[in-house]
């Protein structure tokens, strides 16, 4: 009687170890998906470095032809006394009519492209320069916040513009 | 044989067959769940090799020599040559002979493939925010029969102007690659 007993003590603690191990296994398996996509990271870090890439190598339209990244430079050398850039519109409306100098300039071609790009194909973004004030952020993607935007990755991207004397640091953020 | 012990045994028979039927209905449980997960980790896969072909295609686009910027035999990375762009565009539109096509379906595959001009406009009267809008190359585009998925990739690049003379006449382009993956059915 005794030794029947222990037999079914046993079988239970089986059944009990079968079912914890099934439950263990199918617990593996869906913390195992993988939450970001080859191509998410792909695009994230790539067009980080594209955007930042191509604006800085973009030509504008009036400061005597100059690349955003001449102005960046000149901005941050001479401050708000650099040179005075002409006027520049951009649509009919006259909704974006400046008559800048560099700093303003270089934010305002650059916001503009961030709107047309990023920001069009809703990737949140963060865009920052160090020692310039210039700060773009799209969806509150915070780099040293990131729980509160409710972001899990961020993909940054820095470039650094030489400076006589120093570096100027440009850094692109895309959160996801 | 007594009547008790035949009684007994069948009890015992019942007791196993019962064990027998939950054990098989458990496994069965198992299997169903196992070849779920089999099954929608190969709709992944699938998924994942389809971005991987719109990601290598703009990859491919991106140091196409038919279009990139070279200076002194030298590639400028993810940088467009405006006459080679419109050079391009018009021979493909004007579908100039078999064996072009040919080679160029089978670089492209099914695609849709368009450089835009997002920075500066080029006609004032655009609207800046809406893309279509923009200068547009329409590079390439062939649609798979039946139904297909599609999967899109954006990559910012540098659109060179060699026309005016100025090494530093470069504008903001976007190239967009919107990869057909023919859907497979059953």
């Amino acid at each position: 009687m005794r030794k029947r007993g222990q037999m079914e003590i046993i079988g239970i603690a089986l059944v009990v170890i079968l079912v914890s191990l099934g439950l263990l296994f199918m617990i593996s398996f869906s913390l195992q998906r993988r939450e970001s996509t080859i191509k998410q990271t792909y695009t994230h870090t790539e067009m980080a470095s594209n955007v930042i890439n191509t604006v800085l190598n973009t030509k504008v339209e009036s400061c005597k032809g100059m690349l955003v990244a001449e102005l960046l430079s000149e901005c941050a050398r001479m401050g708000d006394g650099a040179l005075d850039c002409e006027d520049a519109s951009f649509t009919p409306s006259g909704g974006y009519l400046w008559h800048n100098d560099t700093c303003t300039k270089a934010e305002a071609v650059i916001g503009f492209v961030l709107n047309s790009t990023l920001k069009v194909w809703q990737k949140p973004h963060h865009m920052y320069t160090s020692g310039l004030d210039m700060d773009f952020m799209y969806e509150n993607c915070d780099k040293t916040n990131l729980e509160e935007g409710g972001w899990s990755n961020v993909e940054s991207k820095t470039f650094i513009l030489p400076l006589h004397p120093g570096v100027l640091t440009i850094t692109l953020d895309i959160c996801s | 044989m007594p009547a008790n012990i035949l009684r007994k045994a069948q009890i015992k028979m019942a007791e196993s067959v019962g064990v027998l039927f939950i054990f098989f209905i458990l496994l069965g449980f198992g299997m169903i769940f196992y070849s779920n997960f089999q099954k929608s980790g190969m709709a992944e896969t699938q998924l994942e090799f389809s971005e991987m072909t719109a990601v290598e295609l703009s990859q491919k686009i991106s140091f196409l020599p038919e279009i990139a910027c070279t200076k002194n035999g030298v590639v400028d990375q993810d940088c467009f040559d405006i006459i080679k762009l419109d050079n391009l565009t018009k021979r493909i539109k004007d579908r100039h002979d078999d064996t072009f096509m040919d080679y160029y379906s089978q670089v492209f595959g099914n695609a849709n493939i368009t450089v835009t001009q997002v920075y500066p406009l080029v006609d004032p009267d655009e609207d800046p925010y809406n893309p279509s809008t923009h200068r547009s190359w329409y590079l390439y585009n062939r649609t798979p029969p039946g139904q297909y998925s599609t999967f899109f990739t954006q990559v910012p690049v540098v659109l060179f102007n060699a026309t005016t003379g100025d090494p530093d006449e470069r504008y903001f382009g976007v190239l967009e690659v919107e990869v057909y993956v023919p859907v497979v059915t059953g």
